[in-house]
């Protein structure tokens, strides 16, 4: 699989403030398990790259992503695309790979100091369908 | 106003005796935020019995899927944590003494303060801390913890960018800290967790340490 940042088009994962990257960069977010890519910022200067990626790669740290194959995968593709923007746009300041969290909340309380609050019908369905049933 | 931002696991009696304590010795200044993992039955039964039953400060609990760590837990609390001035990296293993709050908020600073657990402490960082919301956001990355460590070396990450810019300060406070690893607390299941992320995570802290702590992760304050 060829994970250089131009081959496909999958435009609706990418956004830019960047004229010159707006014309010509896309980017595989499919394949490379990306949800979004937004690069914004000056060109010449400091950019910004936002990456959000479909699986939890702040849980494990860049460089301890899952071992997984997919995720081992993503991670390898991610870089060849870093070190393919880097060698087009030798110009550019700062470029940072920043990654979400995506963990996922289950149920939140909340305490009134006479009961329990859960804060969401989602959360009290949850209280009602695991915690009451054990 | 302080977050305190509790990550637990596995040990209701403990964090209930944190929870009283904090109750107890805090003279309202702050906020409580537990994070507990969803199989974690034991422990989100206890906070919610304890919610229940007169606790006077505000408190949340957040229940998260599958198993995070601690750092994980640290940084969802602070990423949902109210837009109050200080958060705090606290645990379920420290003990929050008289007045703490307003000793520590008194405590001339620049934004940061390391909680020390004695007052003899002469470590090179403690273990927890608090700081403003606009210093982690200028000295810290945005964040609470550096998120690509999983258990250890955050607390010295910090310390180090703190003291290179001259900007660390114990707080008068003495908050003790009854971990396994001072042999003041007794092990279990969720130290020999955490254990078996040190060598890991130390290397990563040398290896940051070299490349000068850069803010390669996303900022969420």
């Amino acid at each position: 699989m060829n994970y250089m940042l131009s081959i496909l088009l999958v435009i609706n994962c990418f956004t830019t403030n960047i004229e010159q990257f707006r014309a010509e960069e896309t980017v595989d977010c499919e394949s490379l398990l990306i949800k979004t890519l937004d690069i914004n910022g000056t060109y010449p200067g400091d950019i910004t790259v936002t990456i959000t990626y479909n699986f939890n790669l702040a849980a494990n740290g860049r460089l301890q992503i899952a071992n997984t194959p997919a995720a081992m995968e993503a991670y390898r593709g991610a870089v060849k695309a870093n070190e393919a923007f880097r060698h087009k746009y030798p110009k550019v300041a700062l470029y940072t790979i920043i990654m979400r969290d995506t963990v996922n909340e289950l149920c939140r309380f909340s305490f009134n100091g006479k009961h329990s609050l859960p804060t969401s019908a989602k959360c009290a369905a949850w209280v009602e369908n695991t915690i009451s049933n054990d | 106003m302080i977050n305190v931002i509790i990550p637990t696991l596995g040990r209701p009696h403990r964090l209930i005796s944190t929870l009283q304590g904090l109750k107890e010795n805090s003279k309202g200044l702050v906020e409580v935020i537990i994070i507990a993992d969803e199989k974690d039955r034991e422990t989100i039964e206890a906070v919610c019995n304890y919610g229940s039953t007169g606790v006077t400060i505000p408190l949340e609990l957040r229940v998260l899927k599958g198993h995070p760590t601690p750092i994980e837990k640290w940084n969802h609390g602070a990423r949902n944590a109210k837009d109050v001035e200080w958060i705090m990296l606290a645990a379920d293993d420290i003990v929050f003494t008289h007045k703490w709050d307003i000793i520590s908020v008194a405590t001339p600073n620049y934004g940061f303060l390391a909680l020390r657990d004695s007052p003899t402490s002469e470590k090179h960082f403690e273990p927890h801390y608090m700081a403003t919301r606009d210093w982690l956001r200028t000295n810290n990355g945005g964040v609470l913890a550096c998120p690509h460590y999983k258990h250890w070396c955050p607390d010295v990450e910090i310390a180090d960018r703190a003291r290179a810019l001259g900007h660390y300060v114990v707080s008068e406070a003495i908050i003790p800290h009854n971990h396994v690893i001072f042999e003041t607390a007794s092990n279990d299941a969720t130290y020999e967790k955490g254990k078996a992320h040190y060598a890991e995570d130390l290397a990563l802290l040398h290896k940051r340490q070299i490349q000068g702590y850069l803010n390669d992760f996303e900022s969420y304050l």
